[in-house]
């Protein structure tokens, strides 16, 4: 027998605000996170970014650490999230012993090693350990503030990362193999981030429009989410109330090109597909999806191919919260997951913005926050560089 | 939840040994470098022209390897493709930031940002091999190759998959090596030396009298006390049914700071086993543990062992454990 697989709690930090309510906050008015550049460093004032509304120095006091080379801003996001996610899920320092901790990132600490590498060869030790760190060294960071987590993992697969994360999370409960797991992602923006995708010309030098005929590319984001994933006896016993169940996964591979979806978006419609049959659902039992919409001209059209092929020609209403975040990469996931356990629990469509014009072949988004029946279950995507296209099924319970 | 069993049907590497074979066992080629290469294979029987030249040679050894496990398996599509990687392209990462810096972020390479991301190699193979089902990466420093089995491990239990393809690789790179160096990682006098490392295996449910051996169990822990690292252990031999493995691998390289912990563990918790080395052949690296598991599984196809654990450690106290059994 499976173990059905529940959330009891949940911790967010974006462009949008710090926590779930000042996130429900945003996306009930409709209020944008996505604007000009603050802190990072970039050359490339010009591209607007989605940054957490605070410096460095304010996340280190926010949580009480000092400067360090290693003090990844993905590690500082990380912390605030996981804070509250483990807040809400009444778990405190002595319980960690049995919680699991899963967390992702793309570029995890790029943001201290890009701002010393010219002089990388003469660097003292401790420079030298920021520059070799790695993907599980900010999973190791984030960890280490709380305590004794019982493990660690990282995932790290492009921009369906921490969608990952939570899928290896709940195998972990499925398969006996832990009774509560925090799974989620971290990513900072860094000059390294917002190059590389430049690079590829993707970078939108507006606002970004999800599914908008006119869109040209997306805006970079930043932030964490973390969500905990439980067993039902495990809430039992502590006597928690789940916030909702994580119902059905799918991961696929869309195995067509290093950084392009397939046109007919196989790897996504594989993904929704295999994560519908998990949670023993019909396309027409989900009331919203969460797009992955990046509106990126590749990304939308691709999308919008595999939702009409899986949902036929009535898909639920769809929107993509990047207009509000920026696309947060490795943190992506788990942040629209945490978005839509808002929209949940608080009953309200996160509408899309900048939306104006239809794309041909393309599904409309939704722009009004107002839903026409009763938010049961919802749809999050997630997809990656070279096809790690992810999809998971949040359930009220 | 009864446990469903889990053999290695195959598994290779390509490192500083003679790559794709198991010639290690009976004539280990020795290595006396503080910073070696790999012994590449021929590449061009596994890609075509034109892929060789957009490829660097750690995508070329972590696709090779695994094309050589699916070929020897006689596998096209894997139900999972699993891969484990703590820095991904070395070369590309490295050389992404040399143009930030001196291009001063303009005109850069996009082939070096997308080979520099870390799932490049699961999703270059899945593209290669045109294998659409479940595909991820942990990057998890070095127990990525141990995320990496747990999770088709896991897998196997709830009968999502059959089999799966996991790998490991890892490239070395002068930078990091003077970097490493400082950190006290690698570059001590008398210890195995830091390497190219690239392992890829097929897990599967199916019971062949073919397969190297069974993955009996695999757990992680972070900074576990020592009653906790006994009772899980415990656990794993009960499930397997055994009262202790007969030996001990271990991820021992010469380096006192990194010895030291594993020597006790094995002391205390294994006394009077014998201890296994493999980082003296295949060297030191983030995806070491994949040799480690490669090398323990061929250990158990061809001596009279009866099974190992695996243990590998992190320097912050994260553990795994991975118990093989001979069919």
């Amino acid at each position: 027998m499976r173990e059905p697989v529940y959330i009891s709690g949940a911790g967010v930090i974006s462009a949008i605000g710090v926590g779930k309510e000042e996130t429900l906050s945003a996306l009930l008015n409709k209020r944008s996170g996505v604007g000009s550049m603050k802190y990072l460093t970039s050359r490339h004032r010009e591209i607007p970014v989605g940054e957490v509304k605070r410096s460095n120095d304010e996340l280190m006091q926010m949580v009480g650490i000092k400067e360090n080379p290693l003090t990844s801003r993905t590690v500082l996001l990380g912390i605030v999230a996981l804070k509250e996610a483990l807040n809400e899920a009444n778990l405190k320092r002595e319980d960690l012993r049995g919680v699991h901790f899963i967390s992702s990132t793309i570029v995890g600490g790029m943001d201290k090693r890009e701002l010393f590498f010219e002089n990388e060869r003469s660097c003292d030790r401790e420079h030298a350990l920021a520059a070799v760190q790695n993907c599980g060294t900010s999973t190791e960071r984030i960890a280490s503030y709380f305590g004794p987590f019982a493990s660690l993992s990282t995932v790290s697969t492009a921009c369906s990362s921490a969608t990952n994360a939570l899928i290896s999370a709940a195998f972990m409960i499925e398969s006996n193999m832990a009774d509560i797991v925090v799974a989620g992602g971290a990513e900072c923006l860094s000059i390294f981030h917002l190059n590389g995708f430049n690079s590829l010309m993707i970078l939108d030098s507006r606002p970004c429009r999800p599914f908008d005929k006119e869109r040209a590319g997306l805006n970079l984001g930043e932030g964490a989410a973390y969500l905990v994933l439980e067993s039902e006896s495990s809430l039992k016993r502590r006597g928690i109330k789940p916030l909702c169940r994580l119902a059905g996964y799918g991961n696929a591979c869309d195995a067509f090109h290093e950084t392009a979806s397939s046109p007919t978006g196989e790897g996504a419609y594989l993904a929704m597909q295999k994560a519908l049959e998990k949670a023993d659902l019909t396309p027409k039992d989900i009331d919203y999806i969460n797009a992955h919409g990046t509106a990126t001209q590749n990304n939308d059209e691709s999308e919008s191919c595999a939702i009409k092929r899986l949902f036929e020609n009535t898909p639920p209403p769809i929107s993509s919260t990047k207009s509000y975040t920026g696309h947060t990469t490795g943190a992506s996931g788990s942040i629209e997951a945490v978005i839509s356990l808002l929209a949940l629990e608080n009953q309200f469509l996160p509408a899309s913005l900048n939306w104006k014009t239809p794309m041909e072949g393309g599904i409309i988004p939704v722009t009004d926050i107002h839903p026409k029946r009763e938010i049961k279950k919802i749809m999050s995507n997630a997809f990656g560089f070279g096809g790690n296209d992810s999809s998971i099924i949040l359930s009220k319970v | 939840m009864t446990t469903r069993r889990v053999y290695i049907q195959e598994a290779s590497q390509i490192s500083i040994q003679e790559p794709l074979s198991e010639s290690w066992m009976k004539s280990p080629a020795l290595c006396r470098e503080p910073f070696a290469r790999a012994v590449d294979p021929p590449f061009s029987q596994y890609f075509a022209p034109n892929q060789m030249r957009r490829s660097t040679a750690y995508l070329k050894r972590a696709l090779a390897v695994s094309l050589e496990v699916l070929k020897r398996c006689g596998i096209e599509h894997p139900d999972a493709i699993i891969t484990g990687t703590c820095f991904g392209s070395l070369e590309r990462t490295n050389g992404f930031l040399s143009q930030l810096c001196s291009n001063k972020e303009e005109a850069l390479s996009p082939m070096f940002f997308m080979q520099a991301i870390h799932n490049a190699v699961g999703t270059s193979l899945a593209i290669l091999t045109d294998t659409k089902s479940y595909n991820t990466t942990y990057s998890h420093a070095t127990l990525s190759f141990d995320a990496a089995l747990l999770d088709a491990y896991m897998q196997m239990q709830l009968g999502n998959i059959s089999n799966a393809l996991v790998g490991a690789h890892e490239e070395t790179s002068a930078i990091h090596f003077e970097l490493f160096k400082k950190c006290g990682y690698v570059g001590i006098e008398g210890m195995a030396p830091y390497a190219d490392i690239s392992v890829a295996m097929m897990l599967t449910a199916k019971y062949n009298p073919q397969n190297l051996c069974e993955v009996a169990g695999i757990r992680l822990c972070y900074k576990p006390s020592a009653e906790k690292i006994k009772e899980l252990t415990e656990k794993m031999l009960h499930v397997a049914e055994l009262e202790s493995p007969e030996a001990v691998m271990t991820g021992v390289n010469g380096n006192p700071a990194n010895d030291t912990p594993y020597l006790e563990l094995a002391k205390r918790l294994f006394k009077n086993k014998p201890l296994l080395t493999y980082k003296n052949l295949f060297g030191e690296n983030f995806a070491a543990s994949a040799a480690g598991v490669y090398a323990a599984a061929h250990i158990l196809k061809k001596e009279t062992m009866g099974s190992i654990m695996v243990i590998n450690r992190t320097e912050k106290n994260e553990l795994s454990f991975t118990l093989l059994k001979r069919l």
